[in-house]
């Protein structure tokens, strides 16, 4: 049992925590169409601390200016992963519960709770969504694509990917989900290019060691970050960020540090990062790069002071406005906004480390 | 300050005291008290006992000593407990509570004890004191350190009471100066003391089965082989399936539902073989051997998440150890004792990955104690303890060599008692950290008054933990820099032992202050990429409390009596880390303001009735003390009647208990429900082999 504390307390969550860094704005097709009316407010997933059931669902209020904590009143279950607003309903993908919400988008009331988990009575827990041609899809640490249909809201079609795929995007009518292997290790370093349909696992692309961050821009190319292998087994590989070519298949790495999110909102891609001293201080870092240009933004712009740990980065697409959550993992959640010179706005209080922004 | 004010107010009554031979003590002690000296607290008693002259050496008698009565040997005990110069607590095992089968089940009954219980048979559970962690308890097995060098922490729920004698519980220090180093290292220690050996041949048994799959058989057997060699040995064996029932509670207050669950994948089996020997050598020599075996095997359900009841992971452990005690006198005033352990354990935890851990431990220790005269000892022991860990998930094989050395000295009289300690601590951790400090102790019992039933008593000690080998080594990104934790505790209380003829033939009372300052608190931190957790030396805790127990046993007629008795703890635990955040000055996680406990036994001529309660006011499961993470009070009852049959060839005890009467569905931590209301019934036999051997 000491062990079970000690793993428990340390290992498993990180473990499952791996994939937890979202960050930001998803970037599906679909929603691109949505992001053209103004947005009226932000929702701000809290993961929570695993094991004890406090994911929660901040909503802020651009008109009222005023926030909820949670619009579903601590029911949201244990280690929220991913959210995504698509086709007028908000998805929500709850790792440890097993289960994804689906919530309407106007007044964020709940419309079903998928069981993912009780699927065929094996573990699933979803991770990461992606929504494409009616249809919503989720890695699954299971080592499977789940797809889910938006009208009846029922699991559809499931198939077999790597393990422990985290990221996931749709470029050029093909999902592509980054297997990790971060349960069982040595960490796996492939895409699987999945096939709509019928759903089937095409083909696998090798990209960098534990990709975990997969999100397309407008030009058919998907932007890959890759963590390597922290050191945790010889020979070290070091993270890094690469530029995927659906159209051909070519790779290239991309001068954008190992980061922890990103964010890609027409032809800028926005990320931040930490990195640790030795002393186990941190610095934080945040920056632009032109994708069309392929170069870094070098101008001055967004530079919080005070803040412990960057754990989300989130770009309003309507005014570009830089939404950061700070967490120090025990306390709720900092919200900072910045306009996009950089300028702060406002600053308010979300749940328990902040994860994913979504812009609605 | 609280303290500081009321140590003034108190010891201003305590004037005028002392006597002569005094002033030599205070000369040996004075390289100790120096270090205490920047404290305010032993700042004024230090005056007060140098001003005291006169009360000393006036009132020779002490009542407690040389009584007689009914219930002698918790008289003995007690009178024990209320001249330490710390604060000590004891339970035997005829006042075990009701549905005790470990070792925890005990410790929740002590003052300023905080357990910390995962839930059900198999769940962890480890004792806080004070709120300073379970890191921060020493737990001795028959005056020799349990240690774990993977976790630094001790799951009292693996300890069966199986031949356990009694349970003793010294918050600071224990005034007993015969005895090895590390036991001085941390904040407190839990001591279990087996069985003494049989004057003759003897074997026991008992069988225990209860609700939810519980099956506990286990077996006693000592003899003395010849007149120099005794042998004993136990052996225990437990199951349980551990599927409970328990209610959720789904949502925020307003808008929460209630879903009936069971607890599952929560199946497990232990095993316990114990043997010891013990013999007397012609120099008068006396060496004890104790050979120890653990299995356990069991399932972890995990926390109890919402709308997933799935987990596969389980955890398989062994333990073995040899520890052996040999002590000699050697001049009319001169002791010495030698200790020897070794240790092996192995962890093998399946979960989505498979972790295995394998540690060893060879501890080696010799203390010598010297009196001088009838009233004043000094004693120096040295600890030798070398532990190594390894695994699947760590790189190489980190170790850690740590050489405790202790200068004691104590003064005991009737009317004061004085003990201080001086612990040097230096460690060589490999691949490459070094640490070393020193950690006094200094604490005194005085009687203020001509009356005998009241004392005073205080203690100041500095102590600090290491990090664990797992904290420093489990990043494969190298060691990390970390210093130990550091602990200030300080504390003042009053005892009070009486007897009034007749109806109370026993009345304890003591109440105690205590403030402990906590800096350098090692915390465990995520970094950002999560796979990797940190331990930082960040945190400061300031810890202000108070403890509360009483005894007493009411006799009413020949054959009935009842004892009785309770404690309450009251906590401060404050985090003053840093002020900016929102935790600043919040109590800590899973620490309530107050907490109790009560005990009763009835012991009547058909049949003995016991009852327990367990009771805890509310506490955060947060940092920042949110109103969500708001746990609500808890009260446990526990009942049992038993019976005593005598009959030709042997005695036996039949019980019928039952746990958590009013199926009260609370969690101690957050998503790990506790069992609810549960039965058990129990037959033990005793002695049926003396007996029946006599008999033939």
């Amino acid at each position: 049992m000491k062990t079970k504390l000690y793993l428990l307390k340390k290992i498993l969550p990180a473990l499952i925590c791996i994939p937890v860094f979202v960050g930001c704005q998803g970037d599906e097709p679909m929603e691109k169409q949505e992001n053209v009316t103004p947005t009226s407010g932000v929702l701000i997933l809290n993961q929570g601390t695993w094991g004890k059931n406090n994911s929660s669902l901040s909503y802020y209020d651009f008109v009222s200016g005023e926030t909820v904590d949670d619009v579903m009143n601590g029911r949201l279950g244990d280690t929220a992963q991913d959210i995504i607003v698509y086709g007028g309903k908000v998805y929500v993908s709850i790792t440890m519960s097993g289960v994804i919400w689906v919530l309407s988008a106007d007044d964020l009331k709940e419309l079903k709770k998928i069981e993912i988990s009780s699927y065929n009575d094996l573990l699933r827990e979803p991770n990461y969504l992606a929504a494409y041609s009616g249809k919503v899809y989720a890695t699954a640490n299971s080592g499977h694509l789940i797809e889910i249909d938006t009208a009846s809201l029922e699991i559809d079609a499931m198939t077999d990917i790597g393990a422990n795929p985290e990221g996931i995007a749709v470029a050029n009518g093909k999902i592509y989900a980054g297997n990790t292997n971060g349960y069982a290790l040595p960490f796996d370093s492939t895409l699987s290019v999945v096939n709509i349909f019928p759903l089937q696992e095409e083909k696998r692309i090798k990209v960098g060691v534990n990709p975990n961050r997969i999100r397309p821009d407008d030009n058919g190319n998907l932007y890959i970050s890759y963590r390597g292998n922290y050191g945790y087994y010889e020979p070290f590989a070091a993270g890094g960020f690469i530029k995927l070519n659906v159209a051909d298949n070519t790779l290239k790495e991309i001068d954008i540090p190992a980061n922890q999110d990103f964010t890609i909102i027409n032809d800028t891609l926005y990320y931040f990062g930490v990195t640790y001293n030795d002393d186990w201080t941190t610095n934080n870092f945040f920056g632009r790069y032109d994708i069309i240009s392929e170069t870094q933004i070098n101008d001055e712009w967004v530079n919080p002071n005070d803040i412990t740990t960057p754990y989300a980065l989130g770009i309003d697409p309507h005014n570009k406005d830089i939404y950061i959550a700070d967490t120090d993992y025990v306390t709720s959640g900092r919200i900072l906004v910045f306009d996009r010179n950089g300028k702060q706005k406002i600053e308010f209080f979300a749940g328990l480390n902040p994860c994913k922004f979504v812009f609605k | 300050m609280m303290i500081n004010k009321s140590v003034q107010c108190v010891l201003s009554c305590l004037f005028s005291l002392c006597n002569a031979s005094f002033h030599k003590i205070l000369l040996i002690f004075v390289p100790v008290l120096v270090m205490f000296l920047r404290n305010k607290f032993f700042r004024v008693i230090l005056l007060v006992l140098l001003c005291c002259r006169s009360l000393f050496a006036q009132n020779p008698v002490d009542t407690f000593s040389v009584q007689t009565l009914h219930g002698v040997e918790i008289f003995a005990e007690s009178v024990k407990s209320f001249r330490t110069t710390s604060v000590s607590q004891t339970v035997s095992s005829e006042n075990f509570s009701t549905g005790a089968l470990t070792v925890s089940d005990i410790a929740r009954q002590f003052a300023g004890v905080q357990v910390k219980d995962y839930g059900g048979v198999g769940g962890m559970k480890t004792v806080s004191l004070r709120s300073l962690g379970a890191s921060l308890t020493n737990v001795t097995w028959d005056g020799i350190p349990v240690t774990d060098c993977q976790t630094g922490q001790i799951d009292l729920g693996r300890i069966s009471l199986t031949g356990v004698e009694k349970i003793t519980l010294d918050i600071g220090e224990s005034d007993n100066i015969f005895q090895s180093a590390q036991m001085q290292s941390l904040a407190g220690v839990l001591n279990v003391i087996t069985r003494a050996f049989p004057s003759e041949k003897e074997l026991s048994a008992s069988f225990k089965a209860g609700s939810f799959g519980l099956v506990n058989p286990s077996v006693l057997f000592g003899t003395k082989i010849s007149d120099r060699i005794s042998i004993s040995g136990s052996a225990d064996y437990l199951q349980s399936k551990g599927n409970y029932p328990y209610r959720q509670t789904v949502g925020n207050a307003g808008y929460d539902t209630v879903v009936n669950r069971v607890r599952q994948n929560s199946a497990v089996r232990n095993f316990k073989a114990e043997g010891n020997i013990f013999g007397v050598f012609d120099n008068g020599g006396q060496l004890s051997v104790k050979i120890y075996t653990y299995f356990t095997d069991r399932k972890l359900p995990g926390p109890a998440i919402y709308y997933n009841d799935y987990s596969k992971d389980r955890l398989k452990d062994k333990n073995m150890f040899t520890q052996a005690n040999y002590r000699q006198s050697f001049l009319e005033n001169t002791d010495i004792q030698a200790n020897f352990k070794f240790n092996y354990a192995e962890s093998d935890y399946l979960s989505v990955r498979r972790y295995l851990y394998f540690q060893r431990e060879l501890f080696t220790d010799v203390v010598i104690v010297h009196r001088f005269g009838k009233k004043f000892s000094v004693s120096w022991a040295n600890d030798g303890v070398f532990g190594s860990l390894n695994g699947n998930i760590i790189n190489g094989i980190p170790h850690r060599a740590t050489w405790f050395s202790a200068v004691s000295g104590k003064y005991e009289s009737r009317e004061i008692n004085i003990t201080a300690k001086l612990l040097s601590t230096r460690t060589k951790t490999a691949p490459k950290s070094n640490m070393q400090n020193l950690s006094p102790y200094l604490g005194f019992s005085v009687k203020p008054f001509h009356d005998n039933s009241f004392r005073l008593r205080g203690f100041i000690k500095n102590n600090f933990r290491l990090p664990t080998l797992t904290d420093i080594y489990y990043s494969p990104a190298g060691q990390r820099p970390l210093k130990p934790e550091k602990v200030r505790q300080v504390n003042l209380g009053a005892t009070f032992v009486s007897h009034f003829p007749k109806i109370f033939p026993y009345v304890f009372i003591s109440a105690d202050i205590y403030r402990n300052i906590v800096s350098d608190k090692l915390i465990a931190y995520p970094t950002n990429d999560m796979l990797i957790w940190t331990i930082k030396n960040i945190g400061r805790a300031d810890i202000r409390g108070l403890d509360l127990k009483g005894e007493v046993n009411i006799s009413a007629g020949k054959e009935f009596m009842i004892k009785t008795g309770g404690t309450y703890t009251f906590q401060r635990a404050l985090d003053v880390t840093n002020s900016l955040k929102e935790n600043y000055k919040k109590q800590f996680p899973y620490t309530p303001r107050h907490s109790a406990s009560v005990w009763t036994g009835v012991t009547m001529p058909m049949i003995d009735v016991n009852y327990t309660l367990i009771y805890s006011g509310m506490r955060y499961s947060e940092a920042s003390n949110s109103p969500k993470s708001n746990m609500s009070p808890f009260a446990e009852h526990n009942v049992s009647l038993s019976r005593k049959f005598h009959t030709k060839y042997c005695s036996f005890t039949v019980s019928v208990e039952c746990m958590n009467v009013a199926n009260v569905q609370y969690e101690v931590v957050t998503s790990y429900p506790m069992q609810g209301r549960s039965f058990m019934v129990q037959l033990t036999v005793f002695n049926f082999l003396k007996n029946s051997i006599n008999d033939v």
